[in-house]
């Protein structure tokens, strides 16, 4: 019995251990599944997977995260770890939809009988090729020509200025650079001796004075004026000082407004040297050391400099520029004694007949107070399109340039590209080529008779734009790009479909000299080709083929790379292997390293300069910077009896320049609205124009028609159009005067007339 | 409810504590007796004297086990969760995790331009500022939300988690909307009008136009150059 | 009466639970939620479990 008993205790003491370490491992065991449970169950967000890459539009150069599911993109996220620091615009969040746009070009088109039709690569290539040789046969190398884009890749610019300079033989070679940076690139190279900015971003973090000079950076930059923005909040005596005739968004969020007549405000950067030198707030020993002056024939002083300022003190210019005498001053003072200026600058300044001299002035302001290469004190100028510095000022590809900061009249710049190119010497032709509007000007009388035009829409962005597109017409014009139904492509006499963004790989060379990485991460749709890809096959039919031995993006890359090292131009050091562990890197950047160069010619920071020296503009041979003399000239288009207003053109922050491919997108195209006529409301009343009515702008160029807008942000004389809808070409009406030297059209300032059609329904 | 807790925050959390220590020891202390019932106690006859009233034995006993085995429990674990509801709520609470402390320390740095920072900076979120923007986490949160709080916790003490953390899922846009939604200044945008429909499902991020939120994955990346400022410890 | 495994097992739960709800902080947060909670949740059914056995053999369920 008791026995019993004991082993029915024993029994229930096992089923007691059994309980309960069932009941813990049960517990356990829910713990270890409720987890797994979660981790399954918890959605994983936009995309599987995440990569860098560049944002495709404006000079900014954004550096973004391009998610993926599935092989397609979805979703664009600005990259914290980038210069932006997380920071994008509208534009480039709506990226996720620009590689599944309607109206892609996916087979090359041949125009027959005046309708294009679809064809083969070998028929429209071979056709292509056939032409080209035909005209350099009979013609010779410079009857043919090549118009690119700041907008393809370093390595595409670079091969195709290397093919149809060391190759074909002609110096035919310019993009849309020309319309856009064309003018600070010959600013600075006058200036420093070479091209490109000194300044980075990273100053806009140390500035506690911006002077913004034809720039509207909250549309036109957007992550950079929130990045101005940034700077303010945390330092709030910083003073913004906006000078453009419009009262921009940019300018109704600055201290100081300087609503200046179009054309006229290189009498107001004067004037400021004026007040400089007058007020001795010039730096003598930073003169003394860093900078020669010039009246752009030959070597003056200091005092030449101070007495051909004399005829632009702020009294004597004050009514000309549309400005008060007290504010010019007011703005000179700020500008040299705070403790660190900085100067943001766009087309406003660039697009200019004076637009070189302007550059000079600005860049002379800084040298002269010493407001130059310390963190926050620069000049910079803000490029417009994504990849318009590395892609072709820096690869010289541009009618007058070589590789590196090189000339194409200069027999020692020429030898040198001749030797790194492995071509005999004498390949390279001496006589500089077309720039933009003389590229076009020679397709009007045959003697261009072939060109090929890359990733760009010159029929709806040239000034005065009703005259090249019949030259256009004329000529056998072979257009690449992405999207059909371009004005350009409505010329054309081939279209070749080409790859967009992430559907290459390559380089974009933004503002601040930060090269980026863009890799390839969809496939072109249909039979789309990389820019790169259609330049090889050219080469090779042209009989180049042994020229262009690189053919894939690295390997053009890596040869460039090699190039650049023999100039100051100097990034050896930036390799594909690097650009994709980092967002960019900023050249110089000789060796892989360097961890790159945030200023330029400052000792430490910047590895040309040579060791020891603080500061050392090592462009030009005396290793000083130029400080010019530079008379104002009247724009040549100015208010007359017959055309009484000054028409400008810009952009808006949802529309990327001609609209191709923003225009597409429903989100932009809506927030933007189609383009309009912004005109003053005095100006207004007088014409007897109201909002919304259908009203006629002339120029001695063209005419337009669209819809009025009254807008009391413009200055009053003044018209302001936007360029991004082919349905309001406003080029038609700009006039295509340009910069003697830089050849950059004056796009800001043309003389028309308005009248009111009919009224607004 | 919660104004409430907003008006006397600290002495709630003490209350809370002092009844859930109460709860659980009162439970510990009747489980404890269950442990050591006799089937000798459960006889015919045997009473219990409590306060003036006589139980039998065994039903005293149901009684206990039913306060320990059920009552009891439901009521320490709902107290207990006041903790991972509505404690979760306060900054100190985010911040026992060390991968989190980049985040509060950056959240009370005058130097800081990040949005959480900005937000603390002018002084609109007078308490509670991860919460704030994070409200998915709380009781009023949606449950995609909750269930990745308990990943996060798991992944946490098991060590399973990166270093950087990294946000998982899509940041809901209404815990910005709720407030910045029909401003003025947001009605101005007409960016906000045209993209409305992405950011209603939160596929497109606010944080695109304004900028992070909170200390880069790479400035929190141990061997950054922000890496030992952003992870230090405040006084006291 | 035997409710040995069921107290056993609350008492573990009780303790784990008193200690997060005195000293919150993410260890005891995650033993709370992923272990104290379903250990409660496995009492109760243990319990209820025995409570209807009961009461069917009484006849009243």
């Amino acid at each position: 019995m008791a026995r019993e008993v004991q082993s029915a205790n024993l029994n229930q003491t096992r089923r007691e251990f059994l309980g309960a370490s069932g009941a813990l491992g049960l517990a356990v065991a829910g713990a270890l599944s409720g987890w797994g449970a979660l981790e399954v169950l918890v959605p994983p967000g936009t995309a599987d997977a995440w990569h860098r890459s560049v944002c495709r539009y404006c000079g900014t150069g954004c550096t973004i995260r391009v998610g993926l599911r599935q092989g397609k993109i979805t979703d664009v996220r600005g990259d914290e770890d980038g210069h932006n620091q997380g920071v994008i615009c509208v534009k480039g969040s709506m990226l996720v939809a620009l590689p599944y746009l309607p109206g892609r070009l996916t087979k090359p088109r041949i125009r027959t009988n005046g309708h294009l039709r679809e064809a083969t690569w070998d028929e429209a290539m071979t056709l292509v090729a056939e032409q080209f040789r035909q005209a350099i046969q009979t013609h010779g190398a410079d009857s043919v020509a090549f118009y690119g884009s700041g907008q393809l890749f370093s390595e595409e610019s670079y091969t195709a200025n290397k093919l149809f300079k060391a190759g074909i033989g002609t110096n035919n070679v310019d993009g849309n650079p020309r319309l856009c940076m064309s003018s600070a690139a010959s600013g600075y190279t006058q200036t420093f001796g070479k091209d490109e900015p000194c300044g980075s971003y990273a100053d806009m973090d140390h500035a506690d004075c911006f002077f913004l000079m034809g720039s509207n950076l909250f549309e036109c930059h957007p992550p950079i004026f929130e990045r101005l923005q940034r700077r303010r909040r945390l330092h709030p005596t910083t003073q913004v000082i906006c000078v453009d005739p419009r009262r921009t968004p940019t300018a109704a969020r600055s201290d100081i407004h300087l609503q200046v007549v179009p054309g006229t405000d290189l009498l107001l950067l004067n004037a400021m040297a004026q007040v400089i030198c007058a007020d001795k707030l010039y730096d003598q020993d930073f003169i003394t050391e860093h900078v020669r002056f010039s009246d752009g024939d030959q070597t003056v002083t200091f005092e030449d400099f101070q007495t051909f300022l004399a005829d632009y003190t702020p009294e004597k210019v004050a009514t000309e520029v549309g400005v008060s005498a007290a504010d010019i001053r007011k703005v000179a003072y700020l500008f040299a004694r705070s403790p660190a200026t900085m100067s943001p600058w766009t087309m406003g300044v660039n697009q200019r007949t004076q637009g070189v001299f302007l550059n000079n002035m600005l860049s002379g302001l800084h040298l002269i107070t010493s407001q130059i290469c310390r963190p926050g004190a620069t000049p910079l100028s803000m490029t417009g399109q994504a990849n318009a510095c590395g892609g072709v000022r820096d690869t010289g590809a541009l009618a007058h340039a070589l590789p590196g900061g090189r000339l194409v009249t200069n027999e020692k710049d020429r030898r040198e590209m001749e030797e790194l190119w492995q071509v005999p010497p004498g390949r390279i032709s001496s006589q500089p080529g077309l720039d933009a509007l003389n590229l076009f000007r020679a397709m009007e009388d045959g003697r261009v008779q072939a060109a090929l035009v890359m990733c760009t829409n010159p029929a709806q962005t040239l000034p005065a734009v009703g005259r090249y597109r019949k030259a256009m017409e004329k000529c056998f014009l072979v257009v690449s790009d992405a999207f059909e139904d371009s004005e350009t492509e409505r010329l054309a006499k081939v279209l070749l479909p080409a790859a967009l963004w992430v559907e290459k790989e390559g380089v974009y060379g933004q503002t601040e000299r930060r090269y980026q990485l863009i890799q390839k991460l969809l496939t072109p749709p249909g039979e789309a080709r990389s820019d790169l890809q259609i330049l090889v096959d050219l080469a090779g039919r042209l009989g180049h083929g042994d020229l262009i031995k690189a053919r894939t993006p690295e390997v053009v890359w890596d040869e460039w790379r090699q190039v650049s090292a023999h100039s100051k131009y100097n990034f050896a050091g930036i390799t594909y292997t690097r650009l994709r562990q980092r967002p960019g890197l900023q050249w110089p950047c000789p060796t892989e390293d360097s961890p790159g160069t945030v200023r330029r010619y400052v000792g430490g920071d910047d590895p040309l300069v040579t060791p020891g020296k603080k500061v050392e503009f090592y462009g030009h041979p005396d290793h000083k910077a130029v400080v010019f003399l530079r008379p104002y000239v009247r724009a040549p288009e100015y208010s007359t009896a017959a055309f009484p207003y000054i028409l400008t053109t810009g952009r808006v922050l949802e529309q990327w320049h001609s609209g191709t491919m923003t225009g597409r997108i429903p989100e932009l195209a809506q927030a933007s609205g189609p383009a309009r006529l912004h005109l003053n409301d005095q100006d207004a009343y007088r014409e007897q124009i109201r909002h919304g009515d259908r009203v006629e702008v002339q120029s001695r160029f063209g005419k337009i028609t669209g819809q009025a807008v009254v807008d009391p942000a413009v200055r009053q004389g003044v018209l302001f159009v936007a360029f991004y809808d082919a349905k309001l070409l406003i080029n038609e009406v700009v006039a295509d005067h340009c910069d003697p030297v830089s050849r950059q059209p004056e796009y800001k300032v043309t003389a028309v007339a308005i009248r009111k059609l009919t009224s607004a329904a | 409810m919660n104004t409430l807790l907003s008006l006397v925050p600290e002495a709630f959390e003490t209350i809370v504590r002092i009844l859930g220590a109460l709860l659980c020891l009162g439970g510990i202390g009747i489980c404890l007796r269950l442990l050591f019932i006799r089937e000798t106690d459960m006889a015919e006859g045997r009473f219990v004297r409590r306060a003036h009233v006589n139980l039998p034995t065994v039903e005293y006993y149901k009684l206990m086990a039913f306060a320990g085995l059920l009552a009891l429990p439901v009521a320490a674990a709902l107290v207990a969760n006041y903790h991972v509801f509505e404690g979760v709520h306060e900054v100190s609470a985010c911040g026992q995790c060390h991968v989190m402390r980049p985040m509060m320390n950056d959240l009370r740095d005058p130097n800081s331009q990040t949005l959480a920072a900005r937000h603390f900076q002018n002084k609109l979120i007078p308490e509670q500022q991860c919460y704030n923007c994070h409200a998915d986490y709380g009781f009023r949160g949606s449950l995609e939300a909750k269930m990745d709080g308990y990943r996060h916790l798991a992944r946490y003490v098991t060590g399973t988690n990166t270093e950087p953390i990294r946000f998982r899922g899509i940041f809901d846009n209404h815990n910005c909307l709720r407030c910045h939604q029909g401003t003025a200044k947001f009605v101005r945008v007409a960016s906000h009008h045209t993209v409305a429909a992405h950011l209603e499902t939160s596929e497109m991020s606010c944080l695109n136009c304004h900028g992070k939120a909170h200390p880069s994955r790479g400035q929190r990346t141990p061997g950054s150059p922000d890496y030992e400022r952003l992870m230090a410890k405040e006084a006291g | 009466m035997n409710l040995r495994v069921e107290a056993g097992g609350a008492i573990l739960a009780f303790i784990i639970t008193g200690l997060f709800v005195v000293w919150p902080n993410p260890y005891f947060m995650a033993l709370f939620s992923f272990f104290a909670q379903p250990l409660f949740v496995i009492v109760i059914v243990l319990y209820l479990h025995r409570v209807f056995r009961e009461l069917r053999a009484k006849g009243i369920v």
